[in-house]
């Protein structure tokens, strides 16, 4: 009898695409193509993405293992989105206030809005989450209490 | 809840992360490539001029905005103000909704007036005589990223102030000539009669140490025939002084009038301004 292969879950492959290779690969670009910009920057953000991101790949692979209802699923749905904002917010430059010294002259990009904005995304993800945990968890309990009549 | 309205809320959660995702990308590009850029003007940057007909002070200057960002720069405003060396406000501007559209530079003049009717005796003195240091105070605020992203920029320029009148107040004869003539300026119709020798110090303000060498251009801009014996002339006196990095220009714009073998001279217009080189 042939063996069926283990389906790869999408988000274990999308997760290390969107939160690693594809970032590393566009930091490298833009400072291999603007060499007259700050390594420091760079370094700062590489240093940001790579820990985040490392824990954003485990967090998705572990919350698969278990069913959607349960609680330790929730939790580390609702870390991944924490740690998303976090990665996130080293990817801009780890600050609301971003101060850049143009032409000898300080220049300021308040992310203030944006960022009330990717707060308010990830709420809304906290909620469906809250809501798939709830709605699962019935399911669960009523699955377990049929094997509990059957039995 | 059932599992289908769950998808109700899941599906524009996604759309709003994948907007998430697409912005913060654009949004990194831009500030890590420095795709905004400000040109902020510096000192050499700003010159004034004095209107005496219009009793104005002019000051003039300019910034670009270099937006080669992946949005529009929208709602710029700016306010600049014009404070002397002892705190006193003498200027104030402001310019808003002023839009830059994505792949595009776009220089912004600024230009600020101020009537020296809305001045006091004592500062408009310290103007016109004292050698002194203006602070001009310039604060851009921007939004890009459908407003999303707040842009600021605030400097503050410091710019010599030399006194227009400040060296020709130590020569009695051109004191006296001035005060002869102002009065005759203050006047709200401007085709007073004055006399063309009333103008004769202008060749004494040049010969100022203020100016280091003799060569100044007196030109004859344009002449425009209003009649026969009716003409507009238009004259200037350019000259450079380099103890202030700059050119003093003096306009004048003369109605003149011939009547047999009379003529009448009547000023239309005098300024003087300063260009910084």
């Amino acid at each position: 009898m042939l063996q069926t292969k283990s389906k790869i879950p999408i988000k274990v492959i999308l997760t290390p695409l969107f939160f690693l290779i594809i970032p590393s690969i566009a930091i490298l670009t833009i400072f291999l193509t603007y060499p007259e910009l700050s390594k420091e920057n760079f370094l700062r953000r590489i240093i940001f993405i790579i820990p985040t991101s490392i824990i954003l790949i485990f967090i998705s692979k572990h919350s698969l293992k278990y069913e959607k209802g349960t609680s330790k699923r929730f939790y580390l749905n609702v870390s991944y989105v924490i740690f998303t904002i976090i990665w996130l917010f080293g990817f801009l430059g780890g600050n609301i206030v971003i101060s850049e010294t143009w032409n000898n002259f300080p220049f300021y990009i308040n992310l203030g809005k944006y960022v009330s904005l990717i707060i308010f995304v990830a709420t809304i993800n906290i909620i469906y989450f809250f809501l798939e945990y709830k709605v699962f968890k019935i399911e669960l309990e009523s699955k377990k209490l049929k094997t509990q009549f059957s039995k | 809840m059932n599992k289908k309205q769950l998808i109700y809320i899941r599906i524009p959660a996604l759309i709003l992360s994948c907007f998430i995702a697409f912005l913060s990308l654009g949004n990194f590009l831009t500030v890590v490539t420095h795709s905004i850029n400000i040109d902020i003007p510096e000192e050499h940057d700003v010159s004034w001029a004095i209107d005496p007909v219009n009793k104005e002070l002019l000051f003039l200057t300019d910034f670009t905005i270099n937006n080669q960002g992946a949005y529009d720069i929208d709602d710029i405003d700016i306010s600049a103000k014009l404070v002397t060396e002892n705190g006193k406000k003498l200027i104030d501007y402001n310019k808003d909704d002023l839009v830059v559209k994505r792949g595009s530079n776009k220089t912004f003049e600024i230009k600020i007036k101020t009537s020296f009717n809305d001045l006091n005796l004592i500062d408009l003195l310290e103007i016109l005589y004292k050698n002194s240091v203006f602070k001009l105070f310039i604060d851009i605020n921007a939004c890009y990223m459908f407003g999303l992203i707040d842009v600021n920029v605030d400097e503050i320029i410091e710019h010599k102030w030399w006194a227009p009148l400040g060296n020709i107040s130590q020569d009695d004869y051109i004191v006296k000539k001035l005060f002869n003539i102002i009065p005759k300026l203050d006047n709200k119709n401007r085709y007073e009669k004055i006399d063309i020798n009333d103008f004769s110090f202008i060749d004494l303000i040049c010969n100022q140490d203020l100016k280091t060498d003799w060569n100044y251009d007196i030109f004859i801009d344009v002449i425009d025939d209003i009649k026969h014996d009716l003409k507009t002339i238009s004259f200037g006196i350019n000259t450079p002084i380099d103890k202030i990095d700059g050119n003093i220009n003096i306009g004048f714009k003369i109605l003149f009038h011939r009547q047999n073998d009379n003529f009448d001279i009547k000023l239309k217009e005098v300024n003087i301004g300063y260009v910084a080189n």
